[in-house]
């Protein structure tokens, strides 16, 4: 069964149609990279499939069931997102900014479990953020908030992680760090993401799939080494580009 | 600082004081002014008064120097109000809407006297028995109502030579004026007094809401009575004004000024607007 | 273009009717008009109509200026003088003028009226400043010290005792003339003011590009930006001085230029003005219209207010671009105290200590003590209602403003800017005006319904918006400030039953009963209870929708639910108040300052200081002017106000 199926979906704001009658498959298991041009709709999609928004026409379903009947907090329980830009959090430790994924589990009254500690103790393992645990979220610096928002999605439980542009205020090492995160995870643990990407160099090197979109329509589905091809990101891009293998990996240069 | 027994004696003695005439009869508060000045007519002034300080500036007598000020007519301060130790609050359906307040201290007494499109002269010649009975003391009323038709009739008498109707109002700045109509204090005495009231038209109540200068013109015939001081700064653009000093009654001097007068009084500031009138009228005749 | 062409031919129309039912043509006097020579009726119309017909395109002009500089200047489409506190400074001073010095308005008003104008819009101008002129930020600084003005000039006039018919007039607006000096004064005012504007008009459009940019280019923005300013408030000043409260005319013409196609600033600099005349001469036709007909005679200004408010909500949608991202954001960085529980302990002492020591100590007759054992039968009952009301009111709206500004993310959110206070004003004066007589229960009640209709009309609006934080406030300042045009219409009426409504506006505890404080207090105790059993949702809710959705929060019943609490909490507590208080905006302020940052201990936090300081408050109001009680909700706000300026004040830069 596939995570993600779009039916004919379209999305309009007024006067514009963002998702232009998308039908997709989104693959359970791996890290899928969303790409194309500013403006293709590929935030628009992401938030679509995350139920950030409801879709004009068509049907998504998640894990066979249309998004619209999953109950909030179930939905919470098998999909974490994380905006574009994450909100000012003022006055919050980090400790507590990652607890509040627990939410979904345990709603407005429910008392913390030992798994619940269980869980966002694991998730700032996991993420690095051990020794920061006490501090003020908006006292860290750009790469640790992030991690902390990401910590945040783990400790929800989430099979399913939907980020968008995560790299786009980090500089290289933090943009390796936030994906290679992803992607150990999802290697490790069966864990799905979808993840907004400008790169194409950082979706070649930490994602396994593509789905490339342009002016709402989809141009490109499959492995992401189809993306990686002249013809291909000429055909995204609309730029003439070039790619030589560096370290193993494919990577393109405009010409 | 104060010792506590010395405070509690002071207290006390404020609790025993009170004006001397009130001893007789039951102890009086009141929040509503035209109560007040019949209940004193009566010869039972209260002990205690709402907004004491603007009814010494209206007021048809002056309320005694012992006399509690019991504060906002519209929000009276209970404390006050209980510590004067009321046996009877007078107060008036202006204030119904803080009258089971007024009750958990003491029993109230509360009339209808100023209601719309009605003349409020006959309510509170009617008030006095009612008010004489309540105090205590029914003998009262008559022989303060008997003086009253007494003046009121040779007051009428003084003013028969004059024909023209009156035009009651207050200047509020040098493009506005306040009209009183028949349901005002002052037009129900003015009908008392046998003369017309220029000012036929309906009011809001008691006294119609800002009327541009130029609905004076409207009158040619009546005589103006200005109720109270004219403000100062329309006093000079009155001077100079184009409208006003072109209006039939100002051309022939036919205006009359009042001192401030208490506009929702009782029967005693009936008595004085009626004596000022006249005072005025012959002053100018 | 055309409708504008058939408005001014409409607006002639309609002078030209009631000009001619006052006096056939041929009896038109010619040049030159000698009072002493003309007839009554020509002087009505020489020295009456025609000024006035003058007075409305002048004083419109004036506004609509005055307007379209403030908003030029602010880069705010929201702003003008009624907005920004301007028209109801200028208001305050000659209130307070008429009543305390009748001899400073013997040589005109124009310099009082002035300095009151400036005396609130500087400060309001103050916070802007600190936060980059944020629109909305600007907005509810200006309304609110608006508000706070006519909550000062409504006690002025309360403990006047009668209505000074001044007062009055100065409040309703009225255009009718007797002469030319007005339109003389205003037409010296706006010609001078016109070429002024003409020439800050380039440095305006450079500005446009916004103060980064416009510094850029070399333009030094605190001469342009005090010039445009001064001038405004002046020619707001002026129209006060000549003619009264006239509103949103300065909103309107602005947005109407817009409309007709002014689209560079110059453009619209000098259409403005032309709209704003054309407003109100059109307002002041159907007035002259109705009466020449035989119909009420309502002033001008009422009028003009009664379009404000609707035009204010249909202003709403068209400016969310003009919105510079993140202007509105909060304080950045807050201080967080270590032991909340001993904050909130301490406050809880504190609020404990004071209402026994205001139980038993007070002022009477003889001075200031404490009650003497032999009284305490009379006065403890008295005193322990009133404590008990103030205190419940007090926290009800503290928890109100705490859970809007929770829901908003805006620190600014309170409340009193909800609109739902004025609603309720609403409610309580229909009681008044349609039920004869009516009782507690009834006007309870009825303020209750104009709350609920207020709230039920904001959240509709609100929601088409996505229950953006800045559209709701917005939403409820147009609601409050239709409220307030429509109260000032009925004032202005000087129907005694206004009185009874204006006793009401200026807030009295005297009016409690027993059982109403003790219902209000328990309705507090269950308002807290409620806060903290939701203090989750009020944690992540601040983190904005997107992240509010991805947990799983069932996002818009949850905010609908939030805002009738607080809309019913703030019914139920300016039933005692009356609708000015500022308590849910500063109770929720004070508690941030004293560092009280978690959902759960922010909210107690504010229930407690919002209970504090309104017995504070009911303590001041009994005792500072004993024994006239002063207006709670007015005591509350100069309470806090102080404090609440200095954190608005504070700087932004984190």
């Amino acid at each position: 069964m596939s995570l993600f199926s779009l039916a004919d979906v379209s999305f309009d704001v007024p006067g514009r149609r963002l998702i232009d009658h998308l039908s997709l498959e989104i693959a359970e298991g791996a890290v899928t990279a969303l790409v194309g041009r500013n403006g293709s709709g590929k935030s628009t999609l992401l938030k679509l499939i995350a139920g950030q928004n409801r879709p004009a026409s068509g049907r998504i379903a998640h894990a066979g069931r249309a998004l619209a009947d999953w109950p909030p907090r179930d939905l919470a329980r098998q999909i974490a997102y994380l905006p574009q830009v994450t909100p000012v959090a003022e006055g919050i430790r980090l400790a507590e900014l990652v607890a509040l994924g627990r939410y979904p589990w345990r709603g407005a009254l429910g008392r913390f479990r030992p798994e619940d500690h269980a869980a966002v103790s694991d998730a700032m393992q996991r993420c690095g953020l051990r020794p920061l645990a006490d501090r003020l979220v908006d006292t860290l610096s750009g790469g640790e908030r992030q991690r902390g928002w990401i910590a945040m999605m783990l400790a929800q439980g989430a099979r399913t992680l939907l980020l968008d542009e995560p790299t786009s205020a980090l500089d290289i090492a933090h943009q390796v760090e936030v994906l290679g995160l992803v992607q150990t995870m999802s290697r490790e643990t069966g864990l799905s993401a979808v993840i907004v990407l400008h790169d194409v160099n950082l979706a070649a090197r930490y994602c396994d799939r593509v789905v490339a979109l342009d002016g709402g329509r989809l141009a490109l589905d499959g492995p992401v080494r189809d993306l990686m091809t002249p013809e291909a990101l000429a055909r995204v891009y609309g730029l003439p580009m070039e790619v030589v293998p560096r370290s193993g990996y494919p990577f393109a240069v405009p010409l | 600082m104060v010792t506590r027994r010395a405070l509690l004696a002071a207290m006390a003695g404020v609790v025993a004081a009170g004006p001397a005439r009130g001893a007789t009869g039951p102890r009086i508060a009141a929040i509503d002014w035209a109560m007040a000045e019949s209940a004193m007519a009566l010869g039972h002034p209260p002990l205690a008064v709402a907004e004491l300080k603007g009814l010494r500036r209206v007021a048809a007598s002056l309320p005694a120097e012992t006399t509690i000020d019991l504060g906002l007519r519209g929000a009276p301060n209970l404390e006050a109000l209980s510590l004067s130790a009321p046996d009877l609050i007078l107060s008036s359906s202006y204030y119904s809407f803080i009258q089971p307040q007024l009750e958990r201290i003491a029993p109230v007494l509360s009339q209808a006297l100023y209601v719309p499109g009605e003349d409020p002269l006959p309510k509170l010649v009617a008030l006095l028995p009612v008010l004489a009975q309540a105090l205590g003391d029914p003998g009262a009323a008559a022989p303060v109502l008997a003086e009253a038709e007494a003046s009121f009739d040779g007051l009428a008498g003084r003013l028969a030579g004059q024909e023209r109707p009156f035009l009651l109002l207050e200047v509020g700045d040098a493009r506005h004026v306040r009209i009183f109509g028949g349901d005002s204090l002052f037009g129900g005495t003015l009908h008392r007094l046998g003369r017309a009231n220029a000012w036929t038209d309906g009011t809001q109540f008691a006294f119609h809401a800002p009327v541009p200068m130029e609905r004076l013109a409207d009158f040619p015939e009546a005589a103006l009575v200005i109720a109270g001081e004219v403000p100062v700064q329309a006093r000079r653009s009155l001077e100079r004004g184009a409208l006003w000093n072109r209006l039939a009654p100002v051309v022939r001097g036919d205006v009359l000024q009042l001192p401030e007068i208490n506009a929702f009084g009782g029967l005693p500031s009936a008595l004085r607007f009626a004596r000022e009138l006249v005072l005025a009228a012959e002053g100018r005749g | 273009m055309k409708p504008a062409l058939a408005a001014a031919a409409l607006a002639v129309g309609l002078w030209a009717f009631a000009a001619l039912s006052l006096l056939s043509l041929a009896d038109w006097p010619g040049l030159p008009w000698r009072a002493e020579s003309l007839g009554i009726d020509q002087i009505l119309l020489t020295h009456g109509l025609m000024p006035r017909g003058a007075v409305a395109l002048l004083a419109g002009a004036c506004l609509g200026l005055a307007g379209a500089l403030m908003q030029a200047v602010l880069r705010n489409p929201l702003a003008d003088p009624s907005t920004l506190g301007t028209a109801a400074g200028a208001q305050l001073a000659l209130v307070a003028a008429t009543i305390f010095a009748p001899a400073a308005l013997a040589n005109g008003a124009l310099p009082v009226a002035l300095a009151g104008a400036l005396a609130v819009t500087l400060p309001v101008l103050a916070i802007g400043a600190r936060r980059g002129f944020a629109p909305v930020t600007v907005t509810i600084a200006g309304m609110l010290a608006g508000m706070l003005c006519a909550a000062v000039a409504t006690a002025l006039t309360l403990a006047q005792g009668h209505y000074l018919l001044s007062l009055v007039i100065w409040n309703g607006g009225a255009l009718s003339q007797q002469d030319w000096s007005g339109a003389r004064n205003l037409a010296l005012a706006l010609l001078p003011a016109l070429a002024l504007a003409a020439l800050l008009a380039r440095p305006l459009m450079v500005l446009s590009l916004g103060a980064e940019a416009a510094r850029g280019l070399g333009l030094s923005l605190a001469p342009l930006r005090a010039g445009a300013i001064l001038l405004a408030v002046a020619l707001s000043a002026l129209v006060s001085a000549e003619v009264g409260l006239v509103g949103f005319v300065g909103l309107a013409a602005p947005a109407i230029a817009r409309a007709m196609g002014a689209r560079s600033l110059k453009a619209r600099l000098l259409l403005s003005p032309l709209a704003g005349a054309l407003v109100l001469s059109l307002a002041d036709g159907v007035l002259l219209t109705l009466k020449a007909l035989g119909g009420p005679s309502l002033s001008t200004g009422a009028m003009t207010g009664l379009i404000g408010g609707p035009l204010l909500l249909w202003l709403l949608p068209r400016m969310a671009a003009q919105v510079p991202p993140g202007a509105e954001a909060g304080d950045g960085r807050s201080y967080r105290t270590a032991h909340p529980r001993r904050v909130l302990a301490l406050l809880l002492s504190g609020v404990v200590a004071l209402s026994l020591l205001t139980l038993f100590g007070g002022r009477g007759p003889e001075g200031w003590g404490v009650i003497p054992a032999a009284l305490q039968g009379t006065f403890l009952p008295l005193r322990a209602t009133t404590i008990t009301a103030a205190l419940a009111a007090g926290a009800l709206l503290a928890g109100s403003g705490a859970v809007l500004q929770r829901l908003t993310a805006n620190p600014m959110a309170a409340p009193e800017v909800l609109g739902v206070t004025g609603g309720a004003a609403l409610g309580y004066a229909a009681t008044v005006f349609l039920i004869p007589a009516p009782g507690p229960l009834a006007l309870a009640l009825g303020s209750g319904l104009g709350g609920a209709l207020a709230l039920t009309a904001l959240t509709a609006l609100a929601l088409r918006a996505d229950l953006a934080p800045a559209r709701l406030l917005l939403a409820g300042l147009a609601i409050g400030a239709f409220a307030s045009s429509v109260l000032a219409a009925i004032m202005a009426s000087s129907d005694p039953r206004a009185w009874v409504v204006l006793g009401w506006l200026a807030g009295s505890t005297a009016q409690v009963t027993p059982t109403g404080a003790a219902m209000l207090a328990a309705f507090a105790l269950i308002f807290l209870v409620a806060l903290i059993a939701a203090a989750r949702w009020l944690e992540i809710l601040p983190l904005g929708a997107p992240v509010s959705r991805a947990l799983g929060l069932p996002l818009t019943p949850l905010r609908l639910t939030l805002i009738l609490s607080a809309g019913l909490a703030t019914g139920a507590a300016s039933l005692l108040v009356g609708p000015v208080s500022f308590i849910g905006l500063m109770a929720p302020q004070l508690a941030r300052g004293l560092g009280l940052v978690r959902a759960a201990s922010f909210v107690t936090g504010s229930w407690l200081i919002g209970a504090l300081l309104m017995c504070i408050a009911a303590f001041g109001a009994r005792t500072a002017t004993f024994p006239y009680d002063l207006p709670l909700g007015l005591v509350a706000t100069l309470v806090g106000a102080p404090w609440l300026f200095l954190t608005l004040l504070r700087s932004t830069a984190a």
